[in-house]
C-alpha cells in the first residue's frame, strides 16, 4: 500500500536540506511555491481545460455553431438530456430522445364563429404564450445513442498558413455526436444554433482577441517604462506627461471613434474586433508603462547594477542581463491578472453594440444577447455562455492571484 | 606600458554632490599615491570622504576637478576632468568588494555567473570552459564549494555571500582592489573569516588593496599603510606602527585614543568563552598594541 501510495501519492515536500532547492532557477522556484497553492493549481487545471476546449472548438463541439449547422427542426429548443437507462431498460451507451416540434393548433374556423367562448379557450390553451414555440414533443421508444469521433462538418483544426505556405491542417472528426440529427446539450437559440458549440467557440474568440490586446499592451508599456525609466531626467518627465494624458481620455469615445473610422474599411467583424483590441492595448500602457518604470529607476540604482558597471558591463548586457530579468516574473504576473479585465472589456464593448455582433460568436455577443427578456423568460439555457464566462474570469483571477503570490520567489528570506 | 613607482597617483582631486541643501564638497583638493603590492588603509569618520575618494579610484564618482592616474598597467588609465572613464580598461584593472553583500549580488544569477560576471562582459576568455575553470580556481581561492557554485544567492548566509563578492573581484586578476567597509556589515566572528580571506591575496605579488574601515581595530590588523581622512582632506598618513602609536596630528591622536576608551568599554563584560565576538575584539586591541 505504502509503495502504492509513493507511487500514486503526492510527492514529498521538497526541504530545505535538498541541494535541488538552493540550484532551483526562477521557473523552477515559482512552480515549486506555485504547486503548494491548492487553489490555483485548480483554477489552472479549469483554466488550462477551458483554454483547450476553446482552442480545439470545433473538435469539441457537436454542432457547427454558425448558421450553417443550425437545426431548423429544434428552434428555441431546450437542453437535450443524456441518458443511460430509462423505462425501457438499461444501456451501456448514452443516449437521447427523438424530439418533434408540437405546433400550436389553430382552428381558425371554429375562432371565426364561435364568439368570445372560442377565443377565451385558444387562449387557455398557451398558444400564444411565447413560450408556446418551445414546446417539443418527446419520442421515448425512438432512442438515438452518442456516438465518439464522428464525421461531421469540415474544419480547419490547426492553421498555420503562413503567405503562401499552406499549412492548414482540416479534418472532420468531431469527439461526440448522435446518429440522426445533431444533440444540443445546452439547448439552442431562435435560430437553432446549439448554444453548447457556440460557447465553446466563444472563448477562444475572446481569449484570442484578449491575447492580441495584452500583446500590443506589454510591448508599448515596456517600450514607455523602459525608456522613461532607464534615461529619466528630462525624458522621464516628457513619457511621463505624455502618458498621463493617455490616462485621463475616456475609453468609451475612443472605441466610438474607432468603431466609426473602421466602419469604412472592408473587414470582416472579427478582424474589425481584432483592430479595436490593438487601439485598446496600444492606449491602456499607462498603468503598467508606469509601473515598470519605476519598477527599473529603483532597480538600477541597487548595488548589484553598479557592481555589474565596474565589472565592465556594457549598458545593453546590464539591461539584458541584469534589469529585464528582475521584472520578467511581475510582466508574467501583470498579463495574467489583466486578461479578465481585457475580456471584461470586450465583453461591455460589445453590450454596448461597438464591439462584435450577432452572428459571431463571442462571450461579449453571447452575453449581450442574454438580456434579451425572451431568453431570461423563455430560453434560460442561454445562460450557459454566462457561467462559462464567470468561471472564466474565476480561473483566471486564481491563476493570477495564486502567481502574485509566488512570482518573486528570491524575496523569501532564508 | 606605462612604468612608475606608484601604482596609482591622485591629483588635486575634487568631488561635489550637488543636493538640494546646495553644493556638499565630499573630497577637497586631494592628492595621493598608492604604492603596489600594498595595504592601504583608509580610515576616517563617517562622512569625511572616504567612500567617494574610493569611488573615485573606480571612476564612479562625480569629479570636479583634478583627476586619476593608473601606472604598471597594460594600457594607460588615466581619468579626471574632461576625461570621461574608459570602464573596460579600468575594470581590468580595479575591482570593488562592496559594503553590503546582501545587495550587490544579482538575486538572480547564480553564484557562478556572478563570479564570472567579469570574464564574461569583458570577454578576457575564450570559452566557457576557461571560464569555469578560472571560476573554480577562484572559488576554491576563496573557500566556495565548488558544488555551490550552482546555488543562488539567496542561499548562502552572509559571510558565504561577500567570500563570492570577494571572488568576483579576483577572478580577473585585477592589479588594485578597493574593499569599501567591506566586513562592517558582518558579525565579528564572520569579520575574522574576511580579513584572513583578504590578508591572502597579500601574499600573491602585485596586489595592492585600498581598505576603507572606520574600525581601526580592522585597519591595524591588516595593513602596512594607513592614510586618515577628515572633512574630505587627508589628516595624516603613515605606517600602521607609526599613525597608531606615534600619531603627529591631535586629530589622529583623538582618532586612537578612542580605541583605547573602547578597549576598556569592551573588555569590562569578559566572558570570553560564551562571548567569541569579544575575545576576537580583544585580540585584535592586542595586536595593535602588540605592534
Amino acid at each position: 500500500m505504502n509503495a502504492l501510495l509513493a507511487r500514486f501519492g503526492r510527492k514529498s515536500k521538497q526541504t530545505k536540506n535538498d541541494e535541488s532547492y538552493y540550484t532551483a532557477g526562477q521557473m523552477a522556484l515559482i512552480k515549486a511555491r506555485f504547486k503548494r497553492k491548492t487553489s490555483g493549481v485548480v483554477a489552472a487545471w479549469i483554466l488550462g481545460t477551458m483554454v483547450l476546449m476553446g482552442f480545439f472548438a470545433s473538435f469539441f463541439s457537436p454542432v457547427d455553431p454558425t448558421i450553417r449547422g443550425a437545426d431548423a427542426e429544434y428552434r428555441r429548443g431546450a437542453p437535450q438530456m443524456i441518458y443511460f437507462w430509462d423505462d425501457n431498460g438499461f444501456s451501456l451507451r448514452t443516449f437521447s430522445y427523438t424530439y418533434k416540434k408540437v405546433n400550436a393548433k389553430i382552428d381558425p374556423k371554429a375562432l371565426a364563429g364561435g364568439g368570445l367562448d372560442a377565443l377565451d379557450a385558444f387562449i387557455a390553451s398557451g398558444a400564444l404564450s411565447s413560450s408556446s414555440q418551445n414546446k417539443f414533443e418527446v419520442d421515448k421508444t425512438n432512442r438515438r445513442y452518442v456516438r465518439f469521433f464522428v464525421k461531421g462538418w469540415d474544419y480547419s483544426l490547426v492553421d498555420l498558413s503562413v503567405g503562401s505556405l499552406d499549412l492548414d491542417f482540416r479534418w472532420d472528426r468531431h469527439l461526440s455526436g448522435v446518429e440522426r440529427g445533431q444533440i444540443h446539450l445546452m439547448g439552442t437559440d431562435e435560430d437553432g444554433k446549439d448554444v453548447f458549440s457556440r460557447t465553446l467557440h466563444a472563448v477562444w474568440v475572446t481569449i484570442s482577441i484578449a491575447i492580441v490586446a495584452l500583446i500590443v499592451k506589454q510591448f508599448v508599456s515596456l517600450f514607455v517604462g523602459g525608456v522613461s525609466g532607464y534615461f529619466g531626467g528630462r525624458v522621464d518627465t516628457i513619457m511621463m506627461s505624455i502618458t498621463e494624458a493617455v490616462r485621463v481620455i475616456p475609453p468609451i469615445p475612443i472605441y466610438l471613434a474607432c468603431a466609426v473610422a473602421l466602419a469604412h474599411i472592408d473587414l470582416t467583424p472579427v478582424q474589425r474586433y481584432f483592430a479595436i483590441a490593438v487601439v485598446i492595448g496600444a492606449l491602456d500602457f499607462a498603468t503598467l508603462g508606469r509601473r515598470l518604470r519605476t519598477h527599473i529607476l529603483t532597480e538600477r540604482n541597487q548595488d548589484y547594477v553598479l557592481a555589474a558597471k565596474l565589472c565592465g558591463s556594457s549598458t545593453r548586457r546590464i539591461i539584458w542581463r541584469h534589469l529585464i530579468p528582475s521584472f520578467t516574473s511581475y510582466i508574467i504576473v501583470d498579463t495574467l491578472i489583466n486578461f479578465p479585465y481585457v475580456i471584461l472589456a470586450e465583453t461591455s464593448l460589445s453590450f454596448l453594440g461597438l464591439g462584435l455582433t450577432e452572428p459571431v460568436n463571442s462571450l461579449g455577443v453571447l452575453l449581450q444577447k442574454a438580456q434579451d427578456p425572451d431568453i431570461q423568460q423563455n430560453m434560460v439555457w442561454q445562460f450557459f455562455p454566462v457561467l462559462v464566462f464567470v468561471f472564466l474570469i474565476m480561473a483566471f483571477v486564481f491563476v493570477g492571484d495564486a502567481l502574485r503570490d509566488t512570482a518573486d520567489p528570491y524575496s523569501e528570506k532564508n | 606600458m606605462t612604468v612608475g613607482i606608484n601604482l596609482l597617483e591622485i591629483r588635486d582631486l575634487t568631488i561635489d554632490f550637488h543636493t538640494d541643501e546646495g553644493l556638499v564638497r565630499a573630497v577637497d583638493n586631494l592628492s595621493l599615491n598608492i604604492r603596489p603590492a600594498e595595504v592601504m588603509g583608509l580610515v576616517g569618520e563617517s562622512g569625511s570622504g572616504k567612500t567617494s575618494l574610493g569611488k573615485a579610484m573606480l571612476g564612479a564618482a562625480p569629479i570636479s576637478s583634478g583627476g586619476v592616474q593608473y601606472y604598471n598597467t597594460e594600457k594607460k588609465v588615466t581619468f579626471g576632468v574632461g576625461k570621461p572613464v574608459k570602464r573596460k580598461r579600468l575594470a581590468r584593472t580595479t575591482q570593488l568588494v562592496f559594503q553590503d553583500p546582501y545587495s550587490s549580488l544579482n538575486p538572480r544569477m547564480t553564484a557562478r555567473d556572478i563570479i564570472a560576471e567579469p570574464l564574461e562582459a569583458m570577454r578576457l576568455t575564450k570559452s566557457r570552459e576557461e571560464t569555469d575553470q578560472k571560476v573554480i580556481e577562484v572559488a576554491k581561492r576563496c573557500h566556495i564549494e565548488v558544488e555551490h557554485l550552482r546555488r543562488f544567492p539567496y542561499a548562502f548566509s552572509g559571510g558565504q555571500r561577500q567570500r563570492i563578492s570577494i571572488a568576483r573581484a579576483l577572478v580577473c586578476k585585477p592589479k588594485f582592489i578597493v574593499a569599501d567597509e567591506s566586513v562592517a556589515a558582518l558579525d565579528v566572528s564572520i569579520q575574522a573569516e574576511i580579513l584572513n580571506l583578504l590578508k591572502e591575496p597579500k601574499e600573491e605579488p602585485g596586489l595592492t588593496i585600498l581598505f576603507i574601515s572606520h574600525d581601526l581595530s580592522v585597519i591595524a590588523n591588516l595593513c602596512d599603510w594607513v592614510c586618515v581622512m577628515r572633512h574630505g582632506e587627508l589628516v595624516e598618513q603613515g605606517s600602521v606602527r607609526q599613525i597608531f602609536l606615534n600619531p603627529q596630528q591631535a586629530y589622529t591622536q583623538k582618532l586612537i585614543s578612542s580605541i583605547a576608551l573602547l578597549d576598556v568599554k569592551k573588555n569590562r563584560p569578559r566572558r570570553s568563552p560564551e562571548w567569541p565576538c569579544m575575545a576576537l575584539y580583544g585580540r585584535a586591541i592586542g595586536f595593535c598594541r602588540a605592534m
